[in-house]
């Protein structure tokens, strides 16, 4: 059986995942990656499917949510302030640092790049997108819509 | 000699923590070590020294969690955005990390840190030096100040 784990810094937070990500595996260059991390990019393993609620389980405490926009949360270890997951209607991203193995975890593309920094070289040869043009975002943005609407 | 610190200012994704400070610019760092791959949840930190005594928080403080013998982490308690690395004495050795800035694209990072634990997979900025944590002279200089090897083992 699959199982993938992670965890904050403190050990407070904990998560276990039951089924395989999804094929996408991304950089984020988005601000609002930038400043939740302080880094330069969210980068994302994503867990979506009609079994999340029974495949993505915390083991320990929940971390704490901040609503960053109308669709997302972003979890974070309340004791030392780890980020962890994304979260959504479809699912969850955890943060590629906190998986136990991050580097069984190879990204796949590049996505918010209209807002990437512009010293940033990264040394690879994965699709780029900029967030208007991201198949992903544009169906959320969609539904999102809808549901105002 | 020019001043190499000028003045910034950054702060968290829900504006409960602001700063200000003086920082370098143009001597940033990857840091690859597993604590902060950990802590950030990214692949490595990128920092920007401060010059001591000049980060103030103008709105709320952060909450700050000691993650060695060496240092903490302020971070902002209500959204969680990550700002800051601080030794304990708070004046000789402080970090703010390059996307908590406002304006992180004026930051020119100039070498690898901890490379040992670099991610196979991230492949950034490979023309810069790299250095391993047995080789970081400061770094085992704090460590041994808490009696510690770099590893965290009793000296």
């Amino acid at each position: 059986m699959v199982k993938i784990t992670g965890s904050c810094l403190c050990g407070a937070v904990h998560y276990e995942v039951s089924q395989r990500p999804d094929d996408y595996v991304g950089y984020c260059h988005c601000r609002m990656c930038q400043k939740a991390l302080g880094g330069l990019f969210g980068c994302w393993v994503s867990f979506t499917g009609p079994n999340i609620a029974d495949t993505f389980k915390f083991t320990r405490e929940e971390p704490k949510y901040y609503r960053s926009s109308e669709w997302l949360e972003r979890g974070f270890c309340p004791e030392c302030g780890t980020p962890l997951v994304v979260r959504d209607s479809t699912g969850f991203g955890v943060t590629i640092g906190s998986l136990d193995h991050p580097e069984d975890f190879p990204p796949t593309c590049h996505c918010g790049i209209e807002s990437q920094v512009p010293w940033l070289k990264i040394d690879d040869d994965l699709p780029r997108r900029a967030t208007e043009d991201d198949p992903s975002f544009i169906a959320i943005a969609k539904a999102t819509d809808d549901d105002a609407g | 000699m020019s001043e190499k610190f000028v003045p910034v200012t950054g702060g968290c994704l829900c504006h409960a923590v602001r700063y200000e400070a003086d920082v370098n610019l143009c001597e940033a760092f990857y840091c690859h070590c597993k604590t902060c791959q950990k802590t950030s949840g990214a692949p490595a930190e990128v920092g920007v020294m401060v010059k001591p005594g000049t980060l103030k928080f103008t709105k709320e403080d952060p909450k700050f969690f000691q993650s060695s013998p060496i240092g903490s982490r302020g971070f902002c308690q209500h959204c969680g955005s990550r700002l800051t690395w601080i030794s304990p004495d708070k004046a000789d050795w402080t970090v703010v990390w390059a996307g908590s800035l406002d304006h992180p694209e004026r930051v020119v990072p100039t070498e690898h840190l901890c490379v040992e634990s670099q991610l196979p997979w991230y492949a950034v900025a490979n023309a810069l030096p790299r250095m391993r944590s047995e080789d970081y002279a400061e770094l085992k200089k704090a460590w041994a100040s808490a009696g510690l090897t770099h590893e965290g083992k009793p000296l």
